[in-house]
Formats: C-alpha cells, structure tokens, sequence
C-alpha cells in the first residue's frame, strides 16, 4: 500500500465532505445539540415534576414548659418546613386538621396533638410523621428536605435546652460551650486525594464524571461515522463512480483505507465539537450555579478523548467493512453498520455508569476481547491516574483498528464491490 | 504486428446466468477494435475481465504480455478504463476531477491536468460543479479523465452510450485523434454499427457470450456480401 494513493483518495473524500453541509451538519451538530439537550430535559424534568406536600399541624398549639422556661410553637416548625419545601421547589399546602384527600399529594407531614408539649419537655420526645409516595421520586428528595429541616430545628432546641439546664445548675455562661456537650466528637477535616494519593483539586473531583460524558459522547460519534463509510463504498457504487477508480492503478485497499480514514477523520472533527459543546454546557451551568468554569479544561484529557475517538471509529469501520462491501444497497449496508453500532452503544452507555477499572478481572478480561472495552479504559483508567495502563489500552486500541483495518481491506476485491447484487 | 491484448477461452458465470461462455481475442498495437454485440451479449463482462476487475471463470488473459490478476499494478500501469455505466462526483468541480484523477496517475500532475482538460474540450465549465453537468458533458469528462495520461491501451465501454448525435461525433473524433496522436490501442463496445464503421480498424461480433466474426469493416462486407455492418451482423448471427 501505498501512503501518498491513500492520501489522495483522503484529500478527495474529504474535499467532497467539506461540500456535503448535510453530512457535515449531522457529524458536529448532532453532538452539539443533543449533549445541551440531554442536559436540559433532565433539568426540566426535575422541575417540572414539582411535589405536592401538606403539612398538617394537628397540635397548632404554643407551650411553655415551666420547669425549663423554654417555649415551642408548633407554628414555628411548619414556617420552617415551608419556607424549605418551597426553596427546594415543592409545592406546599398548610392545614390544622387532615384534608380529606390525602392521595393528591406525595409527601404528607403530619405534626400531632402535643408535639409543642413533648418538644420542651425533659422527659419526651416529640414526633413528626411522613407519609410519602413509593412510586414518586422527587418525593424522595422532598423527605430528605423535611428530614434535614426536623435535624436543624431539633438540634436549635436542643441547643436552647442544655443551655437552660446549665444555667438552672449554677454554671457561669462563659464556663461551658453548647457543642461540647451535645456533640463531643465529630469527623473531620475530610481530604479529598486523587487515586494516586495526592490531595483532590476541585477539577480532579468532577473529572471522572466529565470523563464519562466523553465516553457517552463516542455514542454520537461513531454513528454518523460509520454512516458515512456506508455511504462512501455502497454510495459510491450506486452513484456509480466506484468502477472508474477501481480501474485506475490505485489498489483497492488504498481506495478503502482512504475512505476509512477519512470517515474516522470526520468522527474525530465530531468529537471535538463533542467535547466544545461539552464545556459550553458545563460553562452554562457554572454560570446559573457561579462556580468555575476554568477548571474543566484539561487539555490532556481532551487530546487523549479524540485519539481515542479516532481510533473508535477506525475499529468501528473496519469491522463493518467487510459486511458492508457484500451488501447490494445503502440500506441494508446500514442496517449492518446499525449493529455494529448497538455494540458500541451498549457498552459506552455502561461505560457512562460504570468504572470499568474497579470491575472485577473475570468479567472485565472477557469484556477486553471488544475493542471499544479500551476505548473505555483508555480515558477512565488516565482519570484514575493510572496513566500506564491508559497507554497500554490506547496502544492495544490502535493495534487492534490498523489489524482489523488490515482485515477488512483484504477481504474485499473490486469483484466483490462490482457485482454485489 | 505486435499483440497487445490476447484473450484465450475466457469464461464467466454469475451463478446459473453464464455471461461469457467461450471468447477469444487478439487485439494489436495501435488498432482502434470494436466489440459489438446485442444487450446482454457479454461485451461489459469481457471488457471488466481485460481490465483486472472481474476474474474469469477458466481461460487467460494477457495484457502487454502480463497477467491483471497477478500482476495487477503492472498492468494498470498501462491500462485506461472507462465503465459502461460511470458517473462524476456531483459536489466536485470538473478541474477537481481531472487534480484527483491526474494526482493517482501520478508525474507531471500540472500537465497531465492540461492535457485532461483539453482532451474534455469543457473549457471554462471545468470550474463548475459535475453535477450540473450534461450528460454528454459528464461523458466527456469521463473520457478524458481516463485518456489524459495517455495509456498505452484504453477500454471504453460504450463510450458514445446517451449522447446525442452531435456530442457522440465529437467523442467518436476525440476518440480517433487521441489514438492516432499517441499510438494508442484502443477497445471500445458499441450497439452503433455506424460508429463502429467510423472509428474501428478491426470489428468482434459478439453474441450470447461467444465471438462469431472477427474482421475490418470492409473485409467483412465483401465476406457477406453486405452494403453495411448492421447486416452483416444479422447474417453472422443467424438472425
Ligand atoms: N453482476 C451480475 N450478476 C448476475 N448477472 C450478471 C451480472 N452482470 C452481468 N450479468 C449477466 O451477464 C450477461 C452479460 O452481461 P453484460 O453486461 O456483460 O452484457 P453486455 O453485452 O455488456 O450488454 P449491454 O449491451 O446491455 O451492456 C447478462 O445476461 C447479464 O444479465
Ligand atoms: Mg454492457
């Protein structure tokens, strides 16, 4: 094989790329949009499902104890648990006695008769009851806002109640501090390190999860990669351009790889405008949030996605082309880059939820006989600072796409392109 | 008078359809030879066979003395093919064609690409996208995508097939001058025994996968008794 024929038939497939705006549009767009997109149907998902919660204040009563001369309105909590339902997005109905319908909502907090009296007391314990939908997620989120809320307004009782009692056993204000009483011991600092044992930067904390964006993000580059190879040798055929340059002393193979070659350089353009769109989410969301946008570049993790995306895709398009130079149509050709695909996806989709460097060895060195196992581990294993063995991935990758490149090239004759009836 | 293509019993099946049962030729150097024959004659399958592209069944082929199938780079070197049924890239220019074309030929790409262009006659259409082309235009552009490195030996599948009467003239003129100004041989298939009289040295007759009359034009009408190939080509077929 020749390089300088393969890259001339590269030169030519790529000129004609640049002028097909639809192709072109499909390969950088589609991430572009879909990556924000996904992004933000989760985000209005979640709010636009808002909760509905009552909160019942069965006690509605104020009491003062009068031994402890410290005071409890069960007004006070239900202020409290709405203000913090509210914040967190719920919508929140206040009543003094059950309404008729509980099942409209999907948390209920129920306050009982003499919650004020068992608060201050020193011998009770007040409760609050929760009732919340099984079936509703987001009532999940709205127990734990109660739950937090109860903890809080507790622990200000409790606060105000170790300090009467200090006081009514003839210790000075200044001799004895609240905290040291009610909560002798606590955890703490917490460091974060990196796998390699150095402290965590923020970066380093949400690296791993950008990582798994990129990995679901070869999803959108390899389809329109592979479609583009479908159409490159089935295309071509039917457009009937094919036999002139089969004629010419160009080889196959040179006619193939360049055509390959120049579909992984079109996925390589889409996942670099997969990883651009990727940052402009996370600076949208930095921005809502405040938070620092500077720390999700990392330049090394980005160059390390696109050889690994290129390399993707060359494994992707030589492992289907053999199949797709046997087909008699573009549509059946596809149907096979579709399946090949489907791999692809299943595996990147897990490779967003799982770590594959923490699966167990008797299921991941199976799993290492798929070439897109590497892609994987190529960049979950660099962000766990396992460098090496991201190498070692990478070069199994590329090893792996040039010998089924290799393959794919050699199976197919002219003979086989012409007359594939 | 040397042989510069020698074709012995070659055969060609596509599962039970046989499309070429049992041709021979000898074409020689610097001739112009035309391969007539009815629709579905074998004409393609043999011209694809010559050209490296389809392998025969049983038989030979020689071209310069070599084998395309096993030594496919040598005889590409020296071989120029235009497919019966070809097409242009439609969201290239006809320039681009001729830069694509001149830089897999390789040498000189910038006078090969004079030379393309001049051969195509499309002047300043070259700059316009193919796709916008005619069809004689596109068929032009074809031919002197195959003629502009001048090879020793040029296939034409029915080169005139979907032009009009004007447009198949200049082919037939382009075809006879390039083969005249570079020695060139020549093998083209046709339907259209006028233009086979016109441009051919030498005619095959071939029908249902077999050669029935090899000939000049005129050595084979006096042979028939014919005013015109069309009826020796009746006579020699049976029909
Ligand atoms: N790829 C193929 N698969 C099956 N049959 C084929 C194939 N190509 C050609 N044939 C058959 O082989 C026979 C010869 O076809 P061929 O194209 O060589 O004829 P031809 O002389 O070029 O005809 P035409 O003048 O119509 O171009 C026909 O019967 C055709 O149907
Ligand atoms: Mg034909």
């Amino acid at each position: 094989m020749n390089p300088r024929a393969v890259e001339v038939v590269v030169w030519k497939e790529l000129l004609d790329l640049w002028r097909d705006k639809k192709t072109l549009f499909a390969a950088i767009l589609l991430p572009v949009v879909s990556m924000p997109l996904i992004g933000l149907t989760v985000l209005l998902l979640s709010t636009q499902q808002p909760v509905n919660v009552a909160v019942v204040d069965r006690d509605d009563s104020t009491y003062s104890d009068p031994a402890l001369n410290v005071t409890v309105s069960s007004e006070w909590l239900v202020g409290n648990l709405t203000r913090a339902l509210e914040a967190a997005g719920c919508h929140v109905h206040a009543y003094t006695s059950e309404p008729g319908n509980l099942t409209v909502y999907d948390l209920v907090v129920v306050i009982p008769r003499g919650f004020s009296h068992n608060a201050t007391s020193l011998t009770q314990q007040a409760r609050v009851e929760i009732i919340r939908k099984a079936s509703v997620q987001p009532a999940l989120n709205a127990e734990n806002t109660v739950l937090s809320t109860l903890s809080q307004f507790s622990r200000n009782l409790s606060e105000v109640k170790v300090r009467q009692l200090a006081l009514m056993s003839g210790l000075s204000p200044g001799s004895f501090s609240v905290n040291s009483v009610l909560q002798p011991v606590v955890a703490g600092p917490v460091l974060v390190i990196t796998p390699s044992g150095a402290p965590a930067s923020p970066l380093e904390q949400i690296k791993p999860f950008l990582a798994k964006v990129l990995i679901l993000g070869l999803i959108f580059v390899v389809s329109p990669a592979s479609m583009y190879v479908v159409d490159g040798i089935v295309g071509e055929r039917e457009r009937k351009t094919i036999e002139l340059l089969l004629a010419t002393p160009l080889s196959v193979s040179e006619v193939i790889t360049g055509k390959l070659i120049a579909a992984s350089i079109l996925g390589l353009v889409s996942s670099l405008s997969d990883v651009a769109s990727l940052m402009v989410y996370m600076y949208l969301i930095a921005l809502s949030v405040g938070g620092f946008f500077w720390l999700v570049i990392d330049l090394k993790l980005v160059l390390l996605h696109a050889v690994t995306a290129f390399f993707t895709i060359l494994v992707t398009v030589a492992i289907a082309t053999p199949f797709v130079t046997r087909t008699q149509g573009v549509r059946s050709a596809s149907n096979i880059a579709t399946v090949v695909n489907m791999i692809g996806m299943a595996l990147f989709f897990s490779g967003f939820m799982i770590d594959y460097p923490k699966i167990e060895p008797s299921i991941l060195y199976p799993l290492m006989a798929i070439p897109y196992t590497h892609s994987i581990l190529v960049i979950q294993d660099y962000v766990y600072g396992m460098v090496y063995y991201s190498m070692l991935h990478l070069a199994v990758l590329v090893a792996v796409s040039l010998l089924l490149l290799y393959v794919g090239v050699k199976s197919v004759s002219p003979e086989k392109i012409l007359l594939a009836r | 008078m040397a042989v510069a293509v020698r074709v012995e019993h070659l055969r060609k099946a596509f599962g039970r359809v046989v499309a070429v049962e049992d041709v021979t030729l000898e074409v020689y150097e610097g001739e112009v030879f035309g391969l007539i024959g009815p629709n579905g004659a074998g004409k393609t399958t043999t011209l694809r066979m010559i050209a490296g592209l389809v392998k025969p069944d049983s038989g030979r082929v020689a071209v310069m003395g070599l084998d395309p199938f096993k030594e496919p780079g040598e005889v590409k070197r020296v071989l120029g093919y235009l497919p019966e049924e070809a097409d242009v890239y439609t969201r290239l220019t006809g320039l681009e064609h001729l830069k694509f074309y001149a830089s897999i030929y390789g040498g000189d790409v910038d006078e090969t690409v004079r030379y393309g262009a001049a051969v195509s006659g499309l002047g300043g259409d070259l700059y316009k996208k193919a796709g916008e082309y005619s069809k004689g235009m596109k068929r032009r552009l074809l031919l002197s995508l195959v003629l502009m490195r001048r090879p020793k030996i040029a296939i034409l599948d029915e080169p005139t097939s979907g032009l009009d009467v004007y447009s198949s003239i200049k082919v037939r003129d382009l075809i006879k001058a390039f083969a005249r100004e570079n020695r060139s041989t020549i093998i083209l298939s046709s339907h259209n025994m006028l233009e086979v009289e016109y441009v051919c040295d030498r005619v095959a007759f071939i029908n249902k996968g077999r050669v029935v009359e090899v000939g000049s034009p005129s050595d084979l009408k006096s042979r028939y008794g014919a005013s015109n190939l069309e009826e020796v080509f009746v006579k020699a077929t049976g029909g």
